[in-house]
């Protein structure tokens, strides 16, 4: 067993950890030891192949198909030096005033997340992308929306130097992305701040402060961990977690709060997702240039949804399609034809959605899709449908619907074809990426985690700082709203550094 | 490392050849990747997750003779393709669960392979922005 000491521990690189790593990083540059712990390993250049399974496996948690307790959906989400900046597709947005009033949360308001989501927006070079780099099946999209009346915004992104390689979600092999990997955590390391990767955290101790963690070994990716492999103590006067809203709530449930905290692991949200798929009759550009340059929120209310540009890989669009056999293939035999639109379910927090652990201590999501979830599905593949047929697509898959395909001369049947008796769970591919709450902020240790600052309630030396501190959804793509949100713990814990300079490490 | 029987692998097969009909052009070394592939995303899953797919593949063999008086093997085409959509769109979520593991594993096994990309139209480019501008 080795043994480290610092005066700040951060569990986690994504969004929330990064943001936290540079905003304390000039502590480090004055003497603090603060070490950034990330369970993935800090991937080469060459390492971002573009081949999708071989990607899936090295970056995300079980290859991205992290199934929920009922295994209705899967769940994306990343380990690697940048989390799951690493994998996502940079879409830039400060949350909605409108949500942050849903929210409800005390001492939370709108203009200083906003100040503090502009900060991240000017750090990551946010902007619009250029209209001649929009593919066809963004601007198809879009002319679609518009053409039935639809509201259609275009997403700003968070790029430099984008050669439009599509490969978002398998990591960029170009380093355009200014995820936490490319912007926050060499910042943060120029300053003193020790990022150790492949750094798994199995529990904190709440009476000595100590993380007890293990270094797994070297793989044949990645550069290697700066500790040896081995199991290690590692003691800290004040530690952030920040290991998305699965691994945070389930650290701290290995590490005994679930007794004290009747809301951890609860009022989980996660944006169930649909990938919606037409085929045109021609090639169009779809998988060359960004994938996501516009969004669609006319059905927020009162469908409770979101509509999305995207595009997907040959296996992850097979598997999206609910069917299989000739039909299938046939759509699958012209990846150059097909447009594609991704489906956000606004979904409730509620108390029976949760994290938990299993007897070996590993995080289970038990998530129940509701009906407001399939109704919400049901409405957003004819919304879908309906986009499609007027961006010209010749025929439309919709899993729910009574065939596999809908051509266009059935256009005007969408909503005799698409219908909630043919919603079947376990049919239809349901995924998700945006993974929220688990530590929601509030003001009380009775129906919340951690206070308005994300420090844990009852515990001023521990802090959440990732999506796990969302109350209820966010309603938009969420690691801005993340990233505002680590700022002000990494604020509540520069103001803690007075208390940092007089306490003995691990007491 | 999950290794599938030959007996296994053959009801793997039929279903294979079911659900994504391309894999009867696979060569042999495609086939033993195919194979090979789908071990190995099991084999990073629970133990109990592993068992339980190979308990669902005996099942499907089972459920053939109850509904249709036959083995999977012995079934035709048109029987095959009408017990894999009961077991997709029947009235029981296990099942029809269990059918989608199946289904995503052998399309994670077919198209998870990069020799698929130019047959399907996929031909990507790290200076996608290049071919964009043409």
């Amino acid at each position: 067993m080795h043994t480290k000491e610092f005066d700040i521990v951060v569990v986690g690189s994504g969004a929330g950890g990064g943001a936290v790593a540079k905003e304390l990083a000039p502590l480090a540059a004055h003497g603090m030891k603060i070490a950034v712990l990330e369970w993935g390993p800090k991937f080469r250049e060459a390492d971002y192949t573009g081949r999708e399974v071989e990607m899936a496996n090295r970056l995300y948690f079980d290859g991205g198909g992290f199934l929920t307790k009922d295994r209705n959906m899967t769940l994306a989400f990343a380990r690697a030096y940048g989390g799951s900046t690493v994998v996502y597709t940079g879409t830039s947005l400060v949350i909605p005033k409108e949500t942050l009033g849903r929210w409800g949360v005390p001492g939370l308001s709108w203009d200083d997340l906003s100040r503090r989501s502009q900060k991240y927006k000017e750090e990551n070079n946010v902007h619009l992308l250029e209209p001649d780099l929009i593919n066809d099946n963004n601007r198809l999209f879009y002319e679609g929306c518009r053409q039935l009346g639809y509201q259609v915004e275009q997403f700003p992104l968070n790029l430099k130097g984008c050669q439009g390689s599509g490969m978002c979600n398998m990591g960029c092999p170009n380093a355009a992305k200014q995820g936490t990997h490319r912007v926050q955590l060499p910042a943060a390391e120029k300053q003193g701040v020790q990022v150790i990767t492949r750094c798994e955290v199995k529990r904190i101790d709440m009476e000595t402060r100590a993380l007890e963690a293990v270094v797994h070994p070297q793989e044949s990716v990645g550069e290697p961990s700066k500790w040896a492999p081995g199991r290690y103590q590692i003691k800290a006067k004040i530690v952030v977690v920040a290991a998305g809203a699965v691994n945070s709530p389930a650290l701290l449930l290995r590490s005994g709060l679930g007794g004290r905290l009747p809301a951890l692991g609860r009022y989980w949200t996660c944006h169930p997702a649909l990938i919606l798929v037409a085929q045109h009759d021609r090639s169009i550009t779809n998988y060359y240039g960004h994938p996501k340059s516009y969004y669609c929120d006319e059905f927020v209310d009162p469908d409770k949804f979101l509509l999305e540009t995207c595009m997907y890989f040959p296996f992850v669009t097979a598997k999206n399609l609910a069917g299989f056999g000739p039909e299938h293939a046939s759509m699958m035999k012209r990846m150059d034809r097909l447009q594609m639109i991704l489906v956000l379910a606004l979904d409730e927090a509620l108390a029976q959605n949760r994290v938990t652990i299993d007897h070996e201590g590993n995080p289970v999501v038990d998530y129940r899709i509701g009906d407001q979830t399939i109704d919400s599905f049901v409405a957003s593949m004819r919304a879908s449908a309906k986009i499609f047929f007027a961006a010209g697509a010749r025929r439309v898959h919709a899993p729910a619907a009574k065939k596999f395909f809908i051509e266009a001369e059935e256009k005007n049947q969408i909503d005799a074809l698409i219908t909630r008796d043919d919603f079947k769970l376990g049919k239809v591919s349901i995924s998700a990426a945006h993974l929220m709450g688990g530590c929601r902020m509030g003001t009380n240790a009775q129906d919340s985690v951690t206070d308005v600052w994300g420090q844990v309630h009852g515990l001023p030396w521990l802090f959440a700082a990732d999506a796990s501190l969302f109350p209820k959804c966010a309603q938009i793509n969420p690691y801005l709203t993340i990233m505002a949100l680590a700022d002000r713990a990494a604020e509540a814990v520069r103001s803690r550094v007075g208390e940092l300079k007089t306490q003995p490490v691990g007491v | 490392m999950l290794v599938f029987s030959d007996g296994q692998k053959g009801v793997l097969w039929v279903l294979a050849q079911t659900i994504a009909p391309d894999v009867a052009l696979l060569t042999q070394t495609q086939k033993t990747d195919f194979f090979l592939t789908i071990e190995n995303a099991l084999s990073k899953r629970p133990q109990t997750m592993q068992r339980q797919f190979l308990l669902f593949l005996k099942a499907i063999d089972v459920l053939s003779v109850l509904r249709y008086g036959k083995s999977l093997s012995r079934l035709d085409a048109t029987g095959r393709s009408r017990l894999c959509r009961w077991l997709q769109e029947g009235p029981i979520g296990l099942l029809r669960n269990g059918f989608w593991g199946l289904k995503t594993l052998i399309f994670m096994g077919y198209y998870g392979r990069t020799e698929i990309n130019e047959p399907v139209g996929y031909r990507p480019s790290k200076q996608g922005n290049t071919l964009l501008k043409r």
